[in-house]
C-alpha cells in the first residue's frame, strides 16, 4: 500500500502509465454515473482545493495533496500526510491552497489524528461552501473521489464502496477505484454530494482506502469545544495519541482469548487478533534438501504514517520450526545457527531512533531451552515510544529447531513485553 | 702473525662462499682480467684494490676504485694497515668481503632441531599427514554446510580448489627456498601452508564454541583478530629459523617483510570495520550463535526470572 499525498515529479511517467491502462478498463463499468459525476462536479468544485507544502527556501511545492472545505467556510480537511512535512519542520516549510480557478493563500494548522491519518488547516479567508458528511452508503454503492492527481488538474474518480475493513486496526473504506497520488485528502462523495470518507492510500489496480468520515467528525467535535484555535502542544498530542493507539491495540491483544495452532512440535498462539494477518511461510522441501520447515508469519500490516522516513504501530511475527532426522547434530545446528543468523530488515535513520540494547539469556518455555533475546531502542523525537525486537531459537534439541521472532514499532516497552510473556506462557511442547 | 699460507679471501654469495688462498703479495683485486683476483660484480671498479704485506706480517689496504669505493670494517678506505687478529670485514662496491686466517674458528654447525611443533618443517610423514588433516577438516566442513543429499564427488569438488591452492602456494615457498637454499625442500613448505590454511579454521571453531560459552561475540572476534595479524608472520618465523637456519633477527625481519602485504591487507579491513562499526545501521547487535552441545555459563531461567532480568537491563 502506499500513500498518495506525496508526489514526486520523478514519479510521473510510471504512474501516467498506471492511469491510461485502467482508464480503458472501467470506462464502459461506469457509463450511468457518468451524469452523476459531471453534475456533482459543478455542485462541489467550489469547495475542492489542492494543498501544497511549500519549501521557504525555493518557493517550490514539495508535496501536493488535496483537502476540502468543511464545518465553516475557511476550514479545509485534508490528510496528516498531506502536510506532515510541515508539522515536522515548519521553520522550512509552509502550507498554501490552490483553488481550481487558480486562487492561492496561507494555511495554518489547526489539529491532527495521526491514527486515521487527517488533518484540519485553516484558510486566511473563507474558501467556499462547507461540504456535509454522511454514514457510509451500502455495499456496492457508487463514490466519487475528488481531488488533483499529479497534480495535472481538478478530477473526479468514480467507483465502488466495498464496505469497512473490520479487521484491520486502520478501519478504512475499501474504494474500488482509482486514486492516485496527489488526490491524498481529497473528498470521496455519495451521490447526494456528502462527504463518506477521505482519499488516503491505494494498493494499485483500483484497490484504494478512504478514512471514514466518523473520524473526521470526531475529529470536528473536539475543535469545537475549543472554537477551532489551533492546538498548543501538537506535538506533545501527537504522541499522546501514538501512545495511546498501541497500549491500546496491546492490551486488546493480550485480554483476547488465543487459538494455539502447531508449529511443528510446538503449539503457539497465532492470530493474537483480529486484525493480525498469518500467512503460512513454509518452503517447498527442494529448497530445504533434509530440512523440513514450517513456517507461519503474522502481521497486523499496520503502518501509522509519521513522516517519509518513518512510520509506527506495526507487529510482525514469525514461527520457525525445522527438524531433520538424516543429519548430524552438528550438521543440523550450521543450518539452524545460519537461519538464526539472518537479521530481519528494520532500517531506519539515527535522528529517529536511538541504538538497539539488547539482552540475551537462556530461558525455559513448555520444557524447553530457548536462547532469546530482548532488545530495544527509543524514539528520540517521540518520548516514550520504543522499537522491541525479541528473537530466539530453541537449543534443547539435537535435531529440532525452532525459531521465534517478533517486531513490534513504536509501543510501550513494558506493555509490550507484558504480551510476549503471555505468549510464552501460552506455548506448549507436545511429543 | 698471520702467516702468508695461512691467508684467506673469503667472497661472500649464496648459498655457498667463495674462498681464495693467499700466497704472494701485492693481491691486487679487481674487475679486469689482469688482476690476481677477479671480481665481476658490476660495482666492482677494473683496478679496485690493492692487499700488501710488510715483512712484520702488517697488511696494507690501498683503495684503487675512484667510483665506488672501499670500506673497511664499516671505515671508508684510501689506504690503511692493520694486523689480522680477526675477521676483516671489506665491502668492495656493493660486495661483501672476508679476510680469515686459517685458525680462525667457523659457526657451530646448525643441527635440525625438530621437537614438538616445529617437527612440521623437518619430518616429511608429519608434513603430509597434516596436509591430509586440513583436506579432511575442509571436507567435513563442505559436509556440514550443506543441507542436501549429496554424491562422494560433491564435496570432493568442493576440497579441489583448496587443495589446489595448498600445492601452488607450497611450491612457490618451496621455489624461493630453492632459490636461496639451493636444495628442494617441499615437505617443510607444505606443512607451512597446511599450517597457515588449518590453523584459523580451528582458531573460528574454537572460537565460536566460546562465544556459545559466554554468550558474546567477543571471543570469535579476539582470536580472529590474533589470528589475522600473529599467525602468519610466526609461523614464517618459524619456518625461516628452521629451514633457512636464519639468526633470530633476521629470520624475523624476513617473515615481517613476507607477510608485510597480507598485514597491511588487515590493517585496511580492520580500519574499515571499526568505521562500519561506528556508523549507525539500525541493526540490532547480540551474539546469534547456536550450539548443538549447548554449553554455556549463563543459566536457564524460567519465565518469570526471564522478565525480571529482562525489566533490570532494558526497562529504564
Amino acid at each position: 500500500m502506499i500513500g498518495i499525498g506525496n508526489y514526486y515529479y520523478s514519479q510521473l511517467p510510471r504512474l501516467c502509465c498506471l492511469l491510461l491502462i485502467l482508464g480503458f478498463l472501467w470506462q464502459p463499468v461506469s457509463v450511468q454515473a457518468v451524469d452523476r459525476s459531471s453534475s456533482l462536479y459543478a455542485e462541489v468544485q467550489q469547495s475542492i482545493y489542492q494543498v501544497r507544502i511549500i519549501n521557504r527556501k525555493t518557493g517550490h511545492k514539495r508535496t501536493i495533496g488535496s483537502g476540502f472545505v468543511i464545518e465553516r467556510p475557511n476550514l479545509l480537511a485534508t490528510n496528516y500526510h498531506v502536510v506532515s512535512a510541515y508539522i515536522n519542520d515548519p521553520d522550512n516549510y509552509s502550507m498554501e491552497y490552490l483553488a481550481t480557478n487558480g486562487a492561492t493563500g496561507l494555511l495554518e494548522l489547526i489539529d491532527v489524528d495521526v491514527l486515521h491519518d487527517l488533518a484540519v488547516l485553516v484558510a486566511d479567508k473563507e474558501l467556499g461552501k462547507p461540504l456535509k458528511t454522511a454514514a457510509l452508503p451500502e455495499k456496492g454503492a457508487t463514490l466519487y473521489a475528488f481531488g488533483n492527481p499529479l497534480g495535472l488538474g481538478f478530477s473526479v474518480v468514480t467507483g465502488t464502496n466495498n464496505g469497512l475493513l473490520t479487521e484491520s486496526e486502520d478501519k478504512n473504506i475499501l474504494f474500488s477505484g482509482n486514486l492516485n497520488s496527489g488526490m491524498s485528502g481529497g473528498p470521496a462523495l455519495n451521490e447526494h454530494g456528502a462527504v463518506v470518507g477521505v482519499n488516503v492510500a491505494t494498493a494499485g489496480n483500483a484497490v484504494s482506502f478512504l478514512v471514514a468520515s466518523e473520524y473526521l467528525n470526531d475529529l470536528l467535535a473536539q475543535l469545537r469545544l475549543t472554537d477551532f484555535k489551533p492546538r498548543p502542544n501538537l506535538h506533545e498530542s501527537i504522541v499522546r495519541q501514538l501512545n495511546f493507539s498501541t497500549t491500546e491495540m496491546l492490551q486488546r491483544m493480550r485480554s483476547n482469548p488465543w487459538k494455539l495452532v502447531s508449529v511443528g512440535n510446538f503449539k503457539v498462539p497465532s492470530r493474537l487478533d483480529k486484525t493480525i494477518n498469518c500467512w503460512d511461510g513454509s518452503e517447498s522441501n527442494e529448497d530445504h534438501g533434509l530440512v523440513n520447515v514450517i513456517s507461519v508469519n503474522c502481521s497486523n500490516e499496520r503502518e501509522i504514517y509519521l513522516d517519509d522516513k518513518l512510520s509506527v504501530g506495526n507487529m510482525q511475527y514469525q514461527y520457525t520450526w525445522y527438524d531433520s532426522d538424516k543429519m548430524i547434530p552438528p550438521r543440523f545446528y550450521r543450518m539452524y545457527e545460519a537461519q538464526n543468523m539472518d537479521e530481519t530488515d528494520n532500517k531506519t535513520t539515527k535522528e529517529n531512533v536511538s541504538a538497539f540494547k539488547c539482552s540475551t539469556n537462556f530461558l525455559a518455555i513448555a520444557n524447553q531451552t530457548f536462547k532469546m533475546t530482548i532488545c530495544r531502542r527509543g524514539y528520540i523525537r517521540y518520548q516514550g515510544l520504543s522499537d522491541v525486537l525479541v528473537t530466539g531459537a530453541m537449543v534443547s534439541q539435537k535435531r529440532q529447531g525452532f525459531l521465534f521472532e517478533l517486531f513490534i514499532t513504536g509501543v510501550d516497552f513494558k506493555e509490550s513485553i507484558s504480551l510476549v510473556k503471555k505468549m510464552f506462557e501460552n506455548f506448549q511442547w507436545q511429543n | 702473525m698471520a702467516e702468508l699460507a695461512n691467508l684467506l679471501f673469503e667472497i661472500q654469495m649464496r648459498p655457498l662462499n667463495q674462498y681464495f688462498r693467499l700466497t704472494k703479495f701485492p693481491v691486487r683485486i679487481g674487475r679486469a682480467l689482469d688482476n690476481d683476483i677477479i671480481l665481476s660484480d658490476p660495482t666492482i671498479s677494473p683496478y679496485h684494490l690493492e692487499i700488501d704485506q710488510h715483512d712484520t706480517g702488517v697488511l696494507l689496504f690501498r683503495n684503487l676504485s675512484r667510483e665506488n669505493g672501499s670500506r673497511l670494517n664499516g671505515k671508508r678506505l684510501q689506504s690503511a694497515s692493520l694486523t689480522l687478529t680477526q675477521p676483516v670485514n671489506l665491502k668492495l662496491g656493493n660486495r661483501r668481503i672476508r679476510l680469515l686466517t686459517n685458525s680462525m674458528q667457523v659457526a657451530q654447525t646448525r643441527v635440525n632441531n625438530c621437537r614438538g611443533w616445529s617437527r612440521v618443517f623437518c619430518c616429511s610423514f608429519c608434513a603430509l599427514s597434516l596436509a591430509l588433516i586440513t583436506i579432511l577438516a575442509f571436507f567435513f566442513e563442505a559436509y556440514l554446510q550443506s543441507i542436501f543429499t549429496k554424491e562422494l564427488v560433491y564435496y570432493l569438488s568442493s576440497v579441489m580448489p583448496y587443495i589446489l591452492g595448498m600445492l601452488a602456494l607450497a611450491l612457490l615457498i618451496a621455489g624461493i627456498s630453492r632459490l636461496a637454499n639451493q636444495r628442494w625442500e617441499f615437505f617443510p613448505a607444505l606443512g607451512l601452508v597446511a599450517l597457515c590454511m588449518l590453523v584459523p579454521h580451528l582458531l573460528g571453531e574454537v572460537g565460536h564454541a566460546l562465544n556459545y560459552l559466554f554468550t558474546a561475540n567477543w571471543p570469535l572476534d579476539s582470536l580472529l583478530l590474533l589470528s589475522n595479524f600473529l599467525l602468519i608472520p610466526l609461523l614464517f618465523y618459524s619456518y625461516i629459523r628452521m629451514i633457512h637456519h636464519a639468526e633470530h633477527w633476521s629470520a624475523f625481519g624476513v617473515a615481517l617483510l613476507f607477510s608485510a602485504p597480507l598485514l597491511v591487507y588487515q590493517a585496511m579491513d580492520l580500519t574499515d570495520q571499526w568505521t562500519l562499526g561506528h556508523e549507525f545501521t539500525g541493526q540490532a547487535e547480540f551474539n546469534r550463535n547456536l550450539s548443538a552441545w549447548d554449553l554455556r555459563l549463563k543459566p536457564t531461567l524460567n519465565v518469570d526470572e526471564y522478565f525480571a532480568a529482562i525489566e533490570k537491563q532494558l526497562g529504564s
